[in-house]
């Protein structure tokens, strides 16, 4: 257990090295970070001067040290907010986690009886509007689902807030969760019913039946084991939400990272967005880390 | 179950072409010129009467009184190109490395799956979003960030596949006759994982439509004069209180558009996939049998 837990915690220790060096290569080397920084209406002297002061003239193993200094000062100073990006970064990092959180806890239920509905009458209409319901969770434009919303119970009939934090009251949060949860239920009671199928298959639920056990009792049984790789998916899915917050937020004026990316893009503020690019990166790493542990705990034939 | 027994799947893809052709051949099918402008008529609401043509404005018109009809079935040509080249490239690029990855092994299948590993970890919007700023806007821009971020999803299963393929006697028959590993791939193992990689590639396209109108939508994607169902709800979304159909018929749009793919390839995959149609079926029947004996008892 121990060499298993050493080895995925190497590996992530690897992929956060490696989000370090490609935030730097994406922000330094794809693009020129004056470009990336300053409008395109900017003058010559104007260019040179900034790439002379931040050191962007220097070859690139030397703009490589100088970027390993600046991520240790927290990204540089943000221009946009004339603080250091990272701190502005993390005072975000609440609120993207509060929602993305709350809306794996409408997810995860919502999906499971969904997806437990369909299983025990494959093939019914019940089935087939589940079946669709979910496929429409992975077909829709989340951004657009979230304007629908506000459109229909903010506009129309004035039951929610439009959007912003609101102090975190649930008010506020329902319909940016709902918004975000929605392709999460579609995958996830997909994967449910599957799952389910799958254990219904299998010869111990015939064993099961001919000794005369309920159909409720058997449900039972089958969940149980369908459990463990739901469990890992639901987790798969927080790193999803976390990801999908970066749209959702923008929608419902959430204070949140993913709000915050956009207005540094909006500002052109280089330092901040690799600011906000790498914690988003290291908190998803970081999930996907749990949710390996975890599943270790829950399933043996991981560790071996 | 065949296309036509699939009444739902048969509506998916009779959608898909409708949409594809509208689009190609936007210049002769739409109702009205998509870049005519009318100040007269501007955000008029849907069904509205055109004072030019005998058709009603279906749709409405936008701020600058466009039809939107037309304006979406244009949009539609950047949307779907985008969908389908990303896919292309990436499923190209995926394909090819899980086929190398999975037939020789070792080192080769190491390097290439640790990059997968490695990508696959990253959250990939954010990746997206981070490359175009950094490239700029742009068509080619977005199918290469899409290509970047998806092709991993094809070197996985191509990879799984083709390992599993690789143990079996005909490939070995072929080595035996002489045959080269590059034939060995693509002449033998490759036409074994179309079906699978047709699937996946569907459910691609519609990924894509939804990533390219999130990236749209954050002013990233396709700019000004061009425009794509995205940024149509980007540019909409100002008017939401007072002309809502700018918003909610592009988004239609897309829901329907990558819905219809997703069915399709739901189909696709219970068509060509034994086991798949095998567990649907076999679930079926244990249930009717254990529905049979309640009713007996």
């Amino acid at each position: 257990m121990t060499r298993y837990l050493l080895s995925r915690a190497q590996q992530s220790v690897l992929v956060i090295l490696a989000a370090f060096v490609l935030v730097f290569i994406i922000g330094s080397v794809i693009g020129d970070p004056v470009d990336l920084m300053l409008p395109p209406e900017a003058s010559d002297a104007v260019r040179d001067q900034l790439r002379r002061s931040l050191g962007f003239d220097q070859p690139l193993h030397i703009q490589f040290l100088n970027f390993i200094v600046r991520v240790a000062n927290g990204f540089g100073e943000s221009i946009w907010q004339s603080t250091p990006a990272l701190p502005l970064v993390i005072s975000r990092l609440p609120a993207t986690l509060y929602l993305a959180g709350f809306a794996l806890l409408i997810a995860v239920p919502a999906s499971l009886a969904l997806g437990g509905w369909a299983a025990l009458r494959p093939s019914s209409v019940a089935d087939r509007v589940i079946n669709i319901f979910s496929l429409g969770g992975v077909s829709i434009v989340d951004f657009w689902l979230g304007l629908m919303l506000v459109l229909i119970f903010s506009v129309q009939l004035g039951w929610l807030p439009t959007g912003g934090y609101g102090g975190g009251s649930v008010v506020y949060i329902i319909l940016p969760a709902v918004t975000l949860a929605y392709r999460s239920i579609g995958r996830l009671a997909q994967f449910t019913r599957s799952a389910l199928l799958d254990e219904y298959a299998k010869p111990y639920v015939v064993t099961l039946r001919a000794k005369g056990m309920s159909e409720k009792r058997i449900f039972l049984h089958t969940i149980k084991n369908a459990a463990i790789p739901i469990i890992t998916l639901s987790g798969d899915e927080m790193a999803s939400l976390i990801n999908g917050a970066i749209v959702v937020e923008s929608v419902f004026s959430w204070p949140g990272i993913g709000s915050l990316l956009l207005q540094a893009i909006g500002q052109r503020d280089l330092f901040l967005i690799e600011a906000a690019v790498f914690v988003m990166t290291v908190i998803i790493i970081l999930v996907n880390l749990l949710i390996d542990i975890t599943y270790a705990y829950l399933d043996p034939k991981v560790r071996l | 179950m065949a296309l036509w027994q699939d009444k739902i799947a048969l509506l998916a893809l009779i959608w898909l072409l409708v949409v594809m052709t509208a689009t190609i051949g936007v210049d002769y099918l739409a109702p009205f010129n998509p870049t005519d402008q009318s100040l007269r008529m501007r955000l008029s609401p849907p069904m509205t009467p055109s004072p030019t043509s005998s058709l009603p404005h279906l749709f409405g018109t936008d701020a600058l009184g466009r039809d939107l009809l037309s304006r979406i079935i244009l949009a539609g040509q950047l949307s779907l190109a985008v969908g389908f080249s990303g896919v292309i490239v990436s499923g190209l690029v995926g394909v090819c490395l899980g086929l190398l990855a999975g037939y020789y092994g070792g080192r080769t299948d190491v390097i290439i799956m640790r990059a997968v590993d490695l990508q696959i970890g990253f959250p990939f919007l954010m990746l997206a979003i981070f490359i175009l700023y950094a490239l700029g806007p742009g068509f080619w821009n977005v199918v290469l960030v899409l290509a970047i971020v998806r092709w991993p999803v094809y070197a996985r299963v191509t990879r799984g596949m083709t390992m599993s393929l690789r143990e079996q006697q005909f490939i070995e028959s072929a080595k035996v006759v002489g045959c080269g590993g590059r034939r060995i791939m693509f002449r033998h193992i490759l036409p074994n994982l179309a079906s699978p990689i047709l699937v996946l590639a569907t459910l691609e396209i519609a990924r894509l439509i939804l990533a390219e109108s999130a990236l749209s939508f954050l002013g990233l994607g396709v700019q000004p004069p061009g425009t794509s169902w995205g940024r149509m709800i980007a540019d909409g979304r100002q008017y939401i209180g007072t002309a809502w159909w700018l918003v909610v018929a592009p988004g239609f749009f897309i829901f329907l558009t990558a819905l219809s793919a997703n069915l399709l390839a739901t189909w696709a995959r219970a068509v060509t996939d034994p086991v798949h149609r095998w567990r649907v079926l076999a679930g079926k029947r244990n249930r009717d049998e254990a529905s049979n004996q309640n009713n007996a008892s």
